[in-house]
């Protein structure tokens, strides 16, 4: 980064203004709320939201249950994705391609109804799995249960880990492994000694990813915590602020603010862990060419094994989704649910012209704000890992902020901080605070990124001639380009289904699919749920493979010349 | 002269006083509006909307804000001087919030007049116009008649053990509410004999979840046979297999009400809304659609032997109260 | 254009403390010329290249190409021309190679950086690929190449904006022995070619010595000994630079008689005639570097200076040449001989060295 130093110095200034508003703002909002008298923002300055919070009887219980919780589903999420990363892009597993594709549809279902769909799936009284499962004298498993949360939210945040080591294992050397196997290691060995520590940097980010996902998920808490009365943080935080019919996010906020100082910890360990990022450069300049590796007879025990993955992770949920969305209200499978299938879930949802403009403006902000928030996520990210200086940790730890803060209150501190603007019920609103609070997922997968690609083809393009500007477009961002996509999808996938900042900011005018989902769910209407959800997968699904396929078709022309 | 004033007068009172229909000059004005926007919480009220639209030719923009946003949504933009709310329907815990902030505007409704005594605010600014009622909703296929609760201490019956759903006590507001209320009603004759009730339901480790909403779901799937629930669900998601049990004691529910905002950015829009709202028009499709128990009178939602049903509103409890309760109630039932 | 270095310094700090890469180095890198930085790992050379590059900043010092400083450190701040206005080219060790483009586009980068028109690109890339001989790789993408192609695709990205200044960082280290050697002799021909400052960084002292004409030794930071390939190798004044070029010969001794060009050094071998005294005097305690090529058996009627008495010790044949290790009383010395001797080990022989062939080091 000598090159252009002035320049890089305002680059820096200018990404932390336009990231330090965005997560500042809403997260300050809600620092203040913490500290005020009353239910808005500002008020006289108290302590008893912190004493209230903090002197809670359970709160020890709830901290260890959403330690147990966020753990269990990171290592289960992040040990799942690198297998099936490995196996998928280093192998020559069977069904590669449509094995590529599942964890990035999962990862579209709402998680209220993914969490919905496995309570059917796999209650203790009448679960469709638990009853066939009962046939062979076994189970019944109880989903409602603290490892039955575990494994649900693992899943449905293994695409996320998935995406985040998918662009690491794509630009890796093969010859590091090959050279492991020659050294006369084993291949479990070469795993442990070789591939674990090289894709450290983005197992880590994986890691930080899920954690701070599961800690702030609602959904999954809610819908199969609170059957089996089991309290993570986010189910105690609902319960704080809505005992009574003016919820006090201040309270929220009180508790948000610990979750922040867990979050700074894991930023920091995570920069300390990946300080020596030149260990970690895969990309090297002498040019590389993945190779396959042969499985033998692995091959289909092990193809198997995915293929049952892809089942329990899409196909079940997605086909218990469509079933729920065919019949008039939720019952079990039988004979007669078979008989009463119908259409009306499904001409209601689409006969609505509210559900019509949501869709357009679903659309919208998931292209817009994945394709802003990938700009703002590559420059950023760019700036984190190649300049170490303490303005790009202050950047670093601005991404991560608003994300610390619980779905249930981010939104709120958004709409304190808009209602103050002329952007308060605009799309635009949504836009803003969509790329705020979903920073993190477009940066964490790029940064892994570039600490994969060695510094010397930056500084080739300097002593070209290039400027920071031409080598960034013409250099650094092609060679991202897998991280790029892997972000891209990530944040249109989410901007898809978002909830969290919808449902606050969205005004006639700019209503969008999940808040219509909601709205159902308040209803008890499950078919119509169950229909949204699979229409939300379907756009997603689309945008998606168009995506790939332009990038691809950009790669090869790349290389054609 | 004097004659001729008091006839003019009267003749202005039978114009004003409106019958069926509105003022020329309210729907005129409304007209060049030309929209409404209103925030509720009910939802599934588009046709209400559309037959508004239909007959005065303004459009009503819907807002749905789940009842624990209404309150900060509605508060922040009042502060903020950035009103989007012409009418606010909202639980009257959550309006009687608002009106002590100075977020509403007080309107003597016409359509006021076929709504019982009680239903009015002394300060003309919140309208009751219907009940949220409770009541035990049982699976049909599952609950033999004989054994459909005859009084709500039926749940206590061991038979019932891990085959209720209700919404978590220690959390949702209306549940806390209705289980103090069935205590301040007496219905069970004491106040001992009310404690054994909400034990005996403890005891029989009754499913929570978050509200409402998600109860219908497992009675109708078989998951669980009963539970404190709503019997709009009857209607609304028919031909599911749930009924009411018909109990002795009375049902009570959440008064709902409707109320114009202050500084309504349309509010001669928001006058001709909110009469539409309480007409037997509005009221019937809100009945007929959703299963809402509403106040006009004559009107009942098409479930059987509900207009035999003695629904009371619960009282409204501070949040200091409620906080009070849902600690007491996370005690009894972990 | 000559390359002036002016005091130059440059610390790095580490988890383990700071380290000195760079301390207070001075020197001119002549113009038209191939000047090598020769030293060890760790030593600075690659810090200097990168500094001159604009790579890596100073801490302090100047750095000027020809009239215009490129780099100061006086002032409040730093005065830098950044690495795209320094008008030079550069291999990389790595030769980082731009895997997402093909030949034609690496090489043609530098030119579209600098806005040429399309055809004069074309021309000009073309160009580029005759004179490193890979004319007809154009449309092949840069992966696909061998490591030696690569290399010279580097090459050609580096003068195909025909550069006033080329750097290299140890462009060969990634060959195999033949190929360096090859291209080794091919890259001296085309710089003596195109007739530019080159600079050129290597730990290699036959590459040094191969490609230059101006070899500067570094160490720890500093600048040692600089000189042409020649002076270094004959007369080197350095005990770490005759090591470091490979002598292994090195007798102590005291200097007992200086004169003019030559000296006499007393040694536990006997006295020995040298040079590269001048200007000590008698009675200093010295240290002698015996090139190994210097040593050869003596005829019994001969009358050399420095003929000693030795033993064979061991004879290795390597082809050329036999490596010998010969004894003279206590002291070991290695021996390079032409094969047309017929020594065998064990044999006691007479020996001469040559005096052009010790040297008095510091």
């Amino acid at each position: 980064m000598q090159s252009g130093q002035i320049g890089t110095k305002w680059f820096i200034a200018v990404l932390l203004v336009v990231v330090g508003g965005l997560t500042l703002g809403p997260a300050l909002m809600l620092v203040v709320g913490s500290f005020s008298q009353g239910l808005g923002a500002v008020g006289t300055f108290t302590l008893e939201k912190y004493a209230r919070v903090y002197s809670d009887a359970r709160l020890p219980q709830v901290v260890l249950n959403t330690v147990i919780y966020s753990f269990g589903s990171a290592f289960l999420a992040t040990t799942l994705a690198v297998i099936l990363a490995y196996l998928n892009f280093r192998t020559d597993i069977p069904f590669r391609g449509v094995l590529h594709l599942l964890p990035v549809v999962s990862m579209m279902i709402p998680h209220l109804a993914y969490g919905s769909s496995w309570a059917l799936l796999l209650n203790p009284t009448n679960g469709m799995l638990n009853l066939i499962l009962q046939e062979f004298g076994l189970g019944p498993i109880n989903i409602y249960s603290l490892p039955g949360m575990i494994f649900v939210e693992g899943l449905l945040d293994l695409p996320v880990a998935y995406l985040v080591i998918v662009a690491a294992m794509a630009s890796f050397d093969s010859s590091l492994e090959e050279a492991s196997w020659v050294s006369g290691r084993s291949r479990a060995a070469t795993w442990w000694r070789i591939i674990l520590p090289i894709l450290r940097p983005a197992i880590l980010a994986a890691i930080t990813l899920v954690l701070i996902r599961s800690i702030s998920a609602f959904a999954i808490p809610s819908v199969l915590g609170m059957p089996g009365r089991i309290e993570v943080l986010t189910t105690f935080i609902y319960r704080l602020i809505n005992v009574g019919f003016v919820p006090d996010y201040g309270r929220a906020a009180a508790v948000g603010v610990s979750v922040l100082g867990a979050a700074v910890v894991l930023v920091y360990l995570y920069r300390y862990l990946t300080a020596r990022s030149e260990r970690f450069v895969t990309i090297s300049g002498k040019g590389y060419r993945p190779t396959i590796s042969r499985l033998g007879v692995w091959r289909w025990p092990l193809g198997l094994f995915v293929l049952l993955l892809g089942i329990l992770l899409v196909v079940l949920p997605v086909l218990v989704l469509l079933y729920t969305s065919l019949v008039p209200y939720v019952m079990a499978p039988s004979a007669e649910a078979f008989r009463q299938l119908t259409w009306r879930n499904w001409t209601q949802v689409l006969g609505d012209p509210l559900t019509l403009r949501a869709l357009r403006n679903s659309i919208i902000l998931a292209l817009g704000g994945a394709t802003l928030g990938i700009i703002l996520s590559t420059l950023t990210s760019y700036v984190v890992v190649r300049v170490r200086t303490r303005s790009s940790a202050v950047l670093e730890a601005l991404t991560f902020l608003s994300f610390s803060f619980p779905g249930l209150v981010i939104g709120v501190g958004f709409m304190w901080l808009f209602a103050r603007t002329d952007l308060y019920g605009t799309l635009w609103a949504l836009l803003i605070g969509y790329v705020a609070v979903y920073l993190p997922y477009g940066i964490r997968p790029l940064t892994s990124t570039f600490i994969q690609i060695s510094k010397d083809l930056e500084d080739a393009s300097a002593v070209s001639g290039a400027g920071f500007f031409r080598t960034f477009r013409k250099v650094v961002a092609p060679l991202a380009l897998p991280g790029v996509l892997s972000g891209w999808t990530l944040l249109l996938v989410m901007f898809v289904r978002e909830l969290d900042v919808s449902t606050v900011l969205a005004r006639p005018g700019s209503e969008v699919l999940s808040v219509q989902l909601y709205r159902a769910v308040a209803d008890a209407l499950w078919g119509r749920v169950a229909a949204l959800g699979l229409i939300m997968v379907a756009i997603s699904t689309t945008l998606v493979l168009i995506a790939n396929g332009l990038a691809s078709r950009f790669s090869r022309m790349g290389k054609a010349g | 002269m004097f004659r001729k004033l008091i006839t003019g007068l009267a003749i202005l009172l039978v114009l004003a006083a409106p019958v069926s229909g509105q003022s020329a000059d309210l729907v005129g004005q409304a007209q060049r509006e030309g929209q409404v926007s209103f925030y509720a919480n009910m939802t599934a009220i588009e046709p209400i909307l559309e037959a508004f639209k239909a007959k005065y030719g303004v459009e009503a923009l819907y807002t749905r804000l789940s009842t624990t946003q209404f309150a900060p949504t509605v508060l922040t933009e009042h502060a903020t001087g950035r009103n989007r709310g012409s009418v606010l329907q909202a639980p009257v815990p959550v309006l009687e919030i608002l009106k002590d902030a100075g977020a509403l505007a007080a309107y003597d409704s016409p359509a006021a007049a076929n709504y019982p005594e009680w239903s009015r605010d002394p300060d003309g600014m919140i309208q009751v116009f219907g009940i949220e009622y409770v009541a035990i909703i049982y699976n049909t296929n599952l609950v033999k008649p004989e054994d459909v609760p005859k009084s709500y201490m039926d749940l206590t019956d061991p038979k019932w053990r891990g085959k209720i759903v209700m919404p978590d006590p220690s959390v949702h507001a209306t549940t806390i509410q209705w289980l103090v209320g069935l205590k301040e009603a007496n219905v069970f004759g004491s106040e001992e004999a009310w404690w054994a009730f909400v034990e005996g339901l403890a005891a029989n480790e009754p499913m929570f979840v978050a509200s409402f909403g998600p109860t219908p779901g497992p009675i109708s799937s078989g998951e669980v046979a009963l539970g404190i629930s709503m019997p709009k669900y009857i209607v609304t998601l028919a031909p599911a297999p749930l009924d009411w049990a018909r109990v002795k004691e009375p049902l009570f529910g959440t008064p709902r009400g409707i109320a114009l905002a202050a500084s309504a950015p349309e509010p001669n829009a928001a006058r001709l809304f909110f009469d539409f709202w309480l007409s037997r028009e509005a009221q019937e499709i809100l009945a007929r659609d959703v299963g809402e128990y509403v106040l006009h009178a004559g009107v009942y939602p098409p479930i059987d032997g509900i207009d035999q049903a003695e629904v009371l509103p619960l009282r409204t409890m501070s949040d200091q109260e409620l906080e009070e309760w849902a600690q007491e109630f996370a005690r009894i039932f972990r | 254009m000559e390359i002036r270095i002016t005091n130059l310094n440059k610390t790095f700090s580490s988890p383990d403390g700071d380290v000195a890469a760079l301390k207070n180095v001075t020197l001119t890198v002549p113009a038209n010329q191939v000047t090598t930085l020769l030293g060890p790992s760790g030593c600075g050379k690659t810090t200097l290249l990168r500094c001159i590059a604009g790579l890596e900043s100073p801490d302090s010092g100047e750095i000027a190409f020809g009239d215009q400083v490129v780099w100061s450190g006086q002032g409040k701040k730093p005065y830098s021309v950044p690495t795209e206005k320094r008008g030079i080219g550069m291999v990389f060790q790595t030769y980082a190679i731009w895997p997402h483009m093909t030949v034609f586009q690496n090489v043609a980068y530098p030119l579209e950086a600098r806005g040429l028109p399309r055809d004069e690109i074309a021309r000009r890339v073309a160009e580029a690929l005759e004179f490193v001989q890979l004319a007809g790789f154009e449309r092949r993408p840069a992966t696909a190449l061998s490591g030696g192609q690569q290399q010279r695709v580097a090459l050609a990205r580096a003068l195909v904006s025909q550069p006033k200044i080329l750097l290299f960082d140890e462009p060969l280290s990634n060959l195999d022995a033949k190929l360096r050697e090859e291209t080794r002799r091919e890259l001296r021909r085309l710089l003596t070619q195109l007739g530019v400052t080159a600079l050129y960084v290597t730990h290699d002292r036959s590459e040094a010595l191969a490609l230059s004409d101006h070899v500067v030794v570094m160490r720890a930071g500093e600048i040692v000994e600089q000189g042409s390939p020649q002076e270094i190798y004959f007369r080197p004044k350095s005990r770490f630079v005759v090591e470091f070029l490979g002598g292994t010969n090195f007798v102590e001794g005291t200097l007992v008689a200086n004169e003019g060009e030559w000296a006499r050094v007393e040694t536990p071998m006997g006295q020995l005639l040298c040079h590269g005294a001048d200007g000590m005097s008698p009675g200093r305690r010295v240290t002698v570097y015996i090139r190994s090529d210097a040593l050869s058996p003596a005829s019994p009627e001969s009358q050399e200076p420095n003929r000693f008495q030795g033993r064979v010790e061991s004879l290795i044949f390597v082809g050329e040449y036999y490596d010998a290790e010969l004894r003279v009383g206590e002291t070991r010395l290695m021996a390079r001989l032409a094969t047309t001797h017929s020594l065998a080990e064990g044999q006691e022989t007479p020996m001469t060295i040559d005096p052009a062939g010790c040297r008095v080091l510091e």
